[in-house]
């Protein structure tokens, strides 16, 4: 008999999925949330907060990819690029690899969160923080944005899932996706992880889209396997540009084969996969009565889940 | 604190699933598996075979569209069909749903999985078992393709295989031979392939590898399965030209001509399914990754 220590985390209540730890490198409390580094059978290196997977050095390069190079390729030249969240330093790593970024400005309101990475996963971040083109802040995002005058190309949010009086909550509301929009360039994109997308799961994120569509002119939901996760994960881009004629798998290969670094998932034919949506999705997202517009005054609400360490 | 029942899928060793269950349907040890059919909280009802999870009320059509229609489709008239395992049967309705079938054989050698399907999962089943066009035979498969003379248009093989033990007997190079030389001219073979995490992908690279020796036209695909919480890999492989019957376009025209109602499968379901990601593909173009398949 030996002992096994296994993080598990509840899923939707009636599932589970169980993460068999092998060390613990950090679990701290920071004024927002647990932060727990771990090194994980399979998975490497990873990270949960408050007991919620957030990314694992198996995977990380998909969550990351997928989310950041989809919104600056539909850009075209991205110069400047705000990013809300993403303290383990991933999103800044992908963002630099586009040669047309002048300036990035990360607000991550956890500053423990990314002295934690600094010290434990510098191969999310890779130095990222130390470049020179790179702003950090520690405040809130939202109300960063409602009082600038500065304008972004891209605007790309990070976001811990927005349950029931967490700081991301007021981050996935139509009033703040008004507030993005005044803050875009001509041109600009939005891009946000956008919650689960799995089957019988799937109204915070059909909300969001239904959101976001109030919003902007072109909104592009697309998803992937995120293995560490082990659901399918949404994410979105929105613009008043017509991304759907931008984005084609030719114009992608051409973009991603230009970067200072290479890609290990985003490509073509991964494109292709991303924003071909299984069809209970676009069933969801074409029924009038499913899912509900996010504003202030009316929050997703989503039930924070139970986890535990046995 | 309430107390729950969990089925705890510990199949994988270094991750696990936990499936929280309301009622327990059937439980039995058959001479082959353990069988479990129970209700669950959130799939609704549920199989389960040596503690893993093998079908669910949720999202079952997502596997047997993926399996089944993409063979079926890209033959122009699928008569003859014969099925490896399946033995759950709801392959049976799938491929039943295309008129030029006027035969299906179904070699599983669990007697015991077919009864308790045929008794548990009878709104799903609706009859299937029962079709006159369909013939079981509680056999080995493999037993069964060696000693027949019959040639097939489709062969599916639908084994589930366990983690620990790959290759599977029905996931060789032995195996696909022999399937090989029961398919009629322009057959195609059809089976589940594995997974495609990264880590857990090189099965499925090795089972595409190893078909690809003995067949002219080799399609890998994929979906993700919800139950599983996984991506479940496939293959297709058959004629030359295979790739090219394919395409979405075709895929969809084809839909139509049989006047196919399905619930998840459709053209841009399909552009999704057979769109690979790139280690998958970084690793099919790799010499050094994966091998061909045999039999220990």
């Amino acid at each position: 008999m030996r002992t096994e220590n296994w993080l598990i985390e509840f899923f939707g209540r009636c599932r589970a999925h169980m993460f068999k730890i092998k060390k613990t490198i950090v679990s701290t409390q920071s004024r927002f949330q647990n932060i727990l580094i771990a090194d994980v059978d399979h998975f490497g290196k990873a990270l949960f907060l408050d007991g919620v997977p957030q990314s694992a050095a198996l995977d990380e390069h998909i969550y990351h990819e997928t989310l950041i190079h989809p919104a600056l390729v539909a850009n075209g030249r991205p110069k400047k690029v705000f990013l809300a969240g993403g303290g383990e330093g991933a999103v800044v790593r992908e963002t630099l690899k586009h040669n047309s970024v002048e300036k990035v400005l990360m607000i991550d309101i956890d500053d423990i969160m990314v002295d934690m990475a600094r010290q434990h996963l510098y191969e999310w971040h890779q130095g990222a923080f130390d470049d020179p083109r790179v702003e950090l802040k520690h405040e809130d995002a939202r109300g960063y944005l409602a009082t600038t005058n500065e304008k972004f190309d891209c605007i790309i949010m990070d976001l811990t899932d927005p349950f029931e009086g967490s700081p991301s909550a007021g981050l996935f509301t139509l009033d703040f996706y008004n507030i993005v929009k005044s803050r875009l360039n001509e041109g600009g994109v939005f891009a946000a992880q956008a919650e689960h997308a799995l089957m019988g799961e799937q109204y915070a994120h059909v909300s969001i889209i239904k959101t976001l569509k109030q919003v902007f002119k072109y909104v592009m939901p697309y998803y992937t396997m995120i293995y560490f996760y082990r659901v399918i994960w949404g994410f979105v881009l929105a613009s008043d540009s017509p991304l759907p004629e931008i984005m084609t798998p030719a114009h992608v290969d051409a973009t991603v084969g230009n970067l200072n670094a290479g890609l290990k998932f985003y490509d073509g034919e991964t494109h292709t996969n991303l924003f071909s949506a299984p069809k209970y999705l676009r069933d969801d997202l074409n029924n009038p009565d499913f899912g509900m517009i996010i504003s202030d005054s009316k929050l997703l609400n989503l039930p924070k889940p139970g986890s535990c360490n046995i | 604190m309430s107390s729950n029942n969990w089925i705890i899928d510990y199949s994988k060793k270094n991750r696990s699933f936990m499936y929280e269950v309301n009622r327990v349907i059937a439980q039995t040890e058959s001479p082959y598996q353990e069988i479990i059919i129970a209700d669950t909280q959130f799939f609704g009802r549920a199989v389960f075979l040596d503690g893993m999870a093998r079908l669910s009320s949720l999202d079952r059509q997502v596997y047997y569209e993926a399996l089944v229609h993409p063979a079926m489709l890209a033959h122009a008239c699928p008569k003859r069909v014969f099925v490896a395992g399946g033995g759950e049967g709801l392959i049976l309705n799938e491929i039943l749903k295309h008129s030029p079938v006027d035969r299906v054989v179904l070699a599983e050698r669990d007697e015991t999985l077919v009864r308790l399907a045929k008794e548990n999962l009878k709104d799903w089943l609706q009859g299937a078992f029962d079709d006159s066009r369909v013939e079981v035979i509680y056999r080995n498969p493999r037993d069964y393709l060696a000693n027949t003379e019959d040639f097939f248009d489709i062969i599916f093989i639908d084994v589930k295989s366990d983690f620990e033990e790959f290759p599977s007997p029905f996931a060789t190079s032995e195996f696909y031979a022999l399937a090989k030389s029961r398919l009629a001219g322009g057959g195609i073979l059809a089976t589940i392939a594995e997974h495609t995490e990264p880590g857990f992908h090189l099965p499925f690279v090795s089972i595409i590898k190893t078909l690809s020796r003995l067949f002219e036209g080799v399609v890998p695909y994929h979906t993700p399965i919800t139950l599983f919480a996984d991506i479940n890999a496939f293959a297709m492989a058959g004629p030359a030209d295979l790739k090219d019957r394919c395409t979405a376009a075709e895929i969809g025209r084809a839909i139509a001509l049989r006047n196919l109602k399905l619930k998840h499968y459709d053209p841009e379901s399909h552009q999704g399914m057979f769109s690979l990601p790139k280690h998958i593909r970084t690793a099919l173009a790799d010499p050094h990754a994966g091998g061909i398949l045999h039999e220990q």
